[in-house]
């Protein structure tokens, strides 16, 4: 049995770290809400904005002379000379609203910058380690290049064989808008210099507080084309599509909706991962602080136990003693 | 009736049935009545205009789209939205003064503040 002083040393230091925790669950709670308030503001203008883009592309989709647009390859100088100076329009299409095949990926993960989240992290890079397996599995695997948001993130995929190509930390709900802007125009311009094909995006999805769902979204291109469509949900009813009027035209359009439909969904995902951390961390820190109770009751139990075990050998003695004098 | 809704990255600014927009697109300003057909454009800084029976408003509107869907919505998705009531001249003029000392020092990414400040004086303005 420990010794009185040894169990008294383990309860006061396991109050230390329930303190802790405590204090960090609240810290947590007070930043999610405004985490969670960012997030949820913005939700309609980028589902709106999504919507939109998403629609525009299934109408070109619809089009009789889509066929004759991918089927005529772009690349080469001309391809190079349009990347300069103005967007070829054809090339825009090609490369924002349908994919052709992907044989190259960007994934941009988004992950924390501290720890103590529960498995905010550890989900969201087995995710990560699965999507890289199914690609292999598929007829020609693609090659993917990561994009790596948060320390932990960083570090766990410096150690793994993956090619980094870009790595951001510190993002804040304040700055995560000027940061997705910046991103948001690196990963535009990469697709349409042709460096890759698509663009996915692996995050934490702030669904409530009580739950997140990993989740790989593919951002760009908005539809792949009909005969490449790799494990993706049949494609929807026809749907009455109306004629749109583009003002000043659909490629001008689509030249301005690109750099902002970027911006809104990476500003989403990075709200949205931040809003799951904190309530990630709030329910770890939550957790750890009810353990800390639990075990603060067991060990006090344990020392009063011992005490009283040391209170009855102490009389036995004594009596022992005394009966011993009476001879 | 067209039911017009502001939105931006921060959030709703307006949601109100209209009886006539007026929307600042890219080629220039864009008047919307009841039963105008489906119509997606891009906007330019500048001033939203509507009327609702015998009221009207003013929106100063960032860069964006506006939507018309055909059946009598109308969504401006902009980056930025103020409503006049909401615009303090002082402080945009302040703003305005110094986009403009900074363009002229040959910072290009203050043009976005010097559309958007004038959108707003504008608006002010009516």
């Amino acid at each position: 049995m420990p010794s009185l002083k040894s169990i008294r040393k383990r309860i006061s230091s396991v109050k230390n770290t329930q303190k802790i925790t405590k204090a960090m669950k609240m810290v947590a709670a007070a930043k999610l809400r405004r985490a969670q308030d960012a997030a949820l503001a913005l939700r309609p203008y980028a589902q709106h904005l999504s919507q939109i883009a998403s629609d525009v592309a299934e109408r070109f989709l619809a089009e009789p002379q889509v066929e004759d647009l991918l089927s005529s390859p772009t690349g080469g100088a001309a391809a190079e000379g349009a990347a300069e100076g103005g967007m070829d329009p054809k090339r825009l299409i090609q490369k924002i609203l349908l994919g052709q095949n992907e044989s190259r990926i960007r994934l941009v993960v988004v992950s924390a910058d501290r720890g103590l989240a529960g498995a905010y992290n550890s989900a969201l890079f087995r995710r990560c380690e699965r999507f890289f397996v199914d690609q292999q599995g598929v007829a020609s695997p693609p090659s993917i290049d990561l994009v790596v948001l948060g320390k932990k993130g960083r570090d766990y995929f410096r150690r793994r064989p993956v090619k980094i190509v870009q790595e951001l930390v510190g993002v804040e709900p304040k700055t995560a808008k000027a940061r997705a802007k910046e991103l948001g125009t690196l990963l535009g311009d990469a697709l349409l210099r042709g460096e890759t094909d698509a663009i996915y995006v692996c995050y934490n999805e702030f669904k409530s507080v009580a739950s997140q769902a990993v989740r790989i979204e593919r951002i760009l291109p908005l539809r792949l084309r009909p005969t490449v469509r790799r494990g993706e949900e049949p494609a929807d009813e026809p749907k009455n599509l109306i004629d749109f009027e583009y003002e000043p035209g659909r490629d001008a359009v689509l030249e301005h909706l690109l750099p902002l439909y970027l911006e809104a969904e990476l500003t989403r995902i990075m709200l949205e991962a931040i809003a799951a951390e904190f309530s990630a961390r709030m329910r770890a820190m939550d957790s750890a602080s009810r353990n800390a109770k639990e075990m603060i009751g067991r060990l006090t139990l344990q020392y009063n136990r011992a005490r009283q075990a040391a209170i009855t050998k102490e009389l036995m003695e004594i009596i022992g003693g005394a009966e011993a004098l009476k001879g | 009736m067209l039911t017009l809704s502001v939105v931006t990255p921060e959030g709703q600014v307006l949601a109100q049935s209209v009886d006539e927009v007026t929307v600042p697109g890219l080629l220039g300003e864009l008047g919307v009545l009841p039963g105008h057909i489906a119509l997606l454009t891009a906007t330019r800084p500048g001033v939203l205009r509507y009327r609702s029976g015998g009221e009207r408003g003013r929106i100063a509107l960032g860069p964006g789209f506006a939507e018309v869907d055909g059946k009598g919505a109308v969504v401006a998705l902009v980056q930025k939205a103020a409503r006049v009531d909401k615009i303090d001249r002082a402080s945009v003029e302040k703003s305005l003064a110094e986009a403009e000392a900074k363009l002229k020092s040959g910072d290009r990414a203050a043009e976005a503040d010097q559309a958007w400040a004038q959108a707003q004086l504008e608006a002010v303005k009516g």
